[in-house]
């Protein structure tokens, strides 16, 4: 007790500034933090129950044209990738009418190896008994 | 001579809940002492101005004091930090900080201090065990000409004089101990006659004990007297005794110069004043809440970088949470998304997969759109019923169409609801 009372005025303004700013902005923080930590390691295990690939799983790239064609071009014979409004690109993809399961297959990763969120909406077309697929990508 | 050129000491302490205050004219011949006054600690307010009336009825003045805390020590080395006099060569006292609180102190004299004073004529080589007895406190130091070897302070209160003698008899065993060395001499101070206390150390140590009894008011006077004893105060002055004096005398009978001398005086006297409460305002007030006493200036900066310190820890693990709150949250929110997007990719590659299984070898796809939310789809069947069924197994309700082509084939459109 004498101790304290012998710490000076000017200690005791600090200590209760720092009082202050530990009650109202460092705790908060602090437990804001642990909380979306808890969120977070939620959110992963739900994506890995919707995650269906096999091998290794590896963290979502940035979208990137180059990389996605050459990519894509693995499985299809044909892929194009433009650039539209609002940050979007249209691809489009040219299979075999056979290969709409390896086409199906592939949706179910791009979000997961890009960082890209697919349009709701997906256009099928003949062409030259070849199948084409266009659709939206959107980066997040 | 007048009040205004007498150089007075205006001595003060506080024993249990009184405050005693006493004043004495300094002459070369000795102090001349007045009454002791004697004040309850409720009426502080009442001392203080006792206090300063004192000093603006003689401007020539020392406030002295002692401190009586019990967690002063001496040692070999001056310590910055805290507060310390010097007693002789290479031994100072030493104690946390100076707590006068809000009385007028000038000097502020240890117990040590007053003890080094009054024997250091008789120290030679052997051991001496000078004990000063104050407050109800033993304050002891083994000393010898050259040097202080050792201190230690005893609290008395609730103790019979047998149990102060033994521990006396104990201090002086333990620091044989370490220093194989025993006191054979003992010389006390004591404030407060005490002739029981006195022969029971007599009887319980065997010892010849030289004993002077003296005020603590008269102990502080003498030690405000000269400027080789007051260099001996905890609070640091730089003024000289003597050249007060001869200041003040050399203005003397010299009318017109009064204001000047009554200046140069307050002027020399203000370096070295604890507090001058008289002329305070609010301003400075406010600005002495926010510093340190002139005694405590050295350790100022380490003080300053000290308190600072809580501040500062508290500031780094805010801006580290803040940064990890900021990054958890981007994560979080890139998580949100390829969530959703995976719902997405999941729901359309069911769909896509349910629409070509359904047609499977009863038709051939043209065109179709498909999303989460509705398909349509155009192409040539073969299996009319098979196909109907098969969609609408998918999607219930939708409306399929058929329309016969020239070439003999069947063209189907069908829209979910």
């Amino acid at each position: 007790m004498n101790k304290i009372k012998n710490i000076s005025l000017m200690s005791k303004v600090w200590f209760v500034i720092a009082l202050l700013i530990l009650l109202l902005w460092v705790i908060p923080t602090m437990v804001s933090f642990y909380k979306k930590q808890k969120i977070y390691d939620k959110k992963v295990q739900e994506l890995q129950v919707l995650d269906k690939r096999e091998g290794v799983h590896s963290e979502a790239k940035n979208f990137h044209i180059g990389l996605f064609k050459k990519d894509a071009q693995r499985y299809f014979s044909s892929v194009e990738v433009n650039s539209i409004a609002n940050n979007a690109y249209e691809v489009e993809m040219l299979m075999e009418k056979s290969q709409i399961q390896v086409f199906n297959a592939f949706l179910k990763k791009i979000s997961l190896d890009y960082a890209v969120a697919l349009e709701d909406n997906l256009l099928f077309k003949e062409v030259n008994d070849s199948m084409s697929v266009k659709m939206v990508l959107k980066p997040y | 001579m007048s009040n205004q050129q007498k150089y007075i000491t205006i001595t003060h302490y506080k024993e249990r809940e009184f405050y005693f205050l006493n004043y004495a004219i300094q002459t070369n011949d000795g102090f001349i002492s007045k009454e002791i006054e004697q004040f309850h600690e409720s009426e502080k307010e009442k001392f203080i101005e006792r206090i300063k009336s004192l000093q603006r009825e003689f401007p020539n003045n020392q406030v002295v004091s002692i401190s009586l805390v019990a967690n002063q020590s001496i040692h070999q080395e001056r310590d910055r930090n805290r507060a310390s006099a010097e007693i002789f060569s290479n031994n100072f006292v030493i104690q946390d900080k100076i707590d006068v609180g809000s009385i007028p102190t000038t000097l502020y004299f240890s117990p040590f201090a007053i003890l080094y004073q009054q024997y250091k004529g008789g120290l030679t080589d052997e051991l001496k065990l000078l004990i000063g007895y104050f407050d109800r406190k033993l304050f002891m130091m083994f000393a010898t000409s050259d040097k202080i070897h050792q201190s230690w302070i005893i609290g008395t209160r609730g103790l019979t004089e047998k149990q102060i003698a033994e521990r006396v008899y104990k201090s002086m065993q333990a620091y044989y101990k370490i220093s194989y060395n025993f006191a054979d001499h003992l010389d006390m101070l004591v404030s407060d006659e005490s002739p029981k206390l006195l022969k029971v150390l007599r009887e319980e140590l065997s010892l010849h004990i030289e004993l002077t009894q003296n005020s603590i008011h008269n102990l502080l006077h003498d030690m405000a007297s000269s400027d080789e004893k007051v260099k001996n105060s905890y609070i640091k002055t730089l003024k000289k005794i003597e050249s007060i004096r001869e200041i003040a005398e050399s203005k003397m009978g010299n009318k017109q110069d009064e204001f000047k001398r009554q200046h140069i005086l307050d002027e020399k006297l203000d370096d070295i004043k604890l507090v001058n409460d008289e002329k305070k305002g609010i301003l400075e007030t406010v600005k002495g809440l926010f510093s340190s006493s002139p005694s405590e200036e050295g350790s100022f900066m380490t003080r300053s970088l000290t308190s600072t310190l809580p501040i500062l820890a508290v500031f780094a693990m805010g801006g580290f949470f803040h940064l990890q709150n900021e990054d958890i949250s981007n994560k979080l929110s890139i998580k949100d998304s390829q969530i959703v997007a995976q719902h997405t990719n999941l729901a359309l590659a069911k769909i896509s997969d349910n629409v070509f299984l359904a047609m499977g070898k009863n038709a051939e796809l043209k065109k179709a759109i498909l999303s989460t939310k509705k398909i349509d789809i155009k192409g040539i069947v073969w299996g009319i019923e098979p196909l109907k069924n098969s969609l609408n197994e998918v999607y219930a309700n939708g409306k399929f169409d058929i329309k016969p082509l020239e070439n003999f084939m069947t063209e189907f459109t069908f829209k979910s609801k």
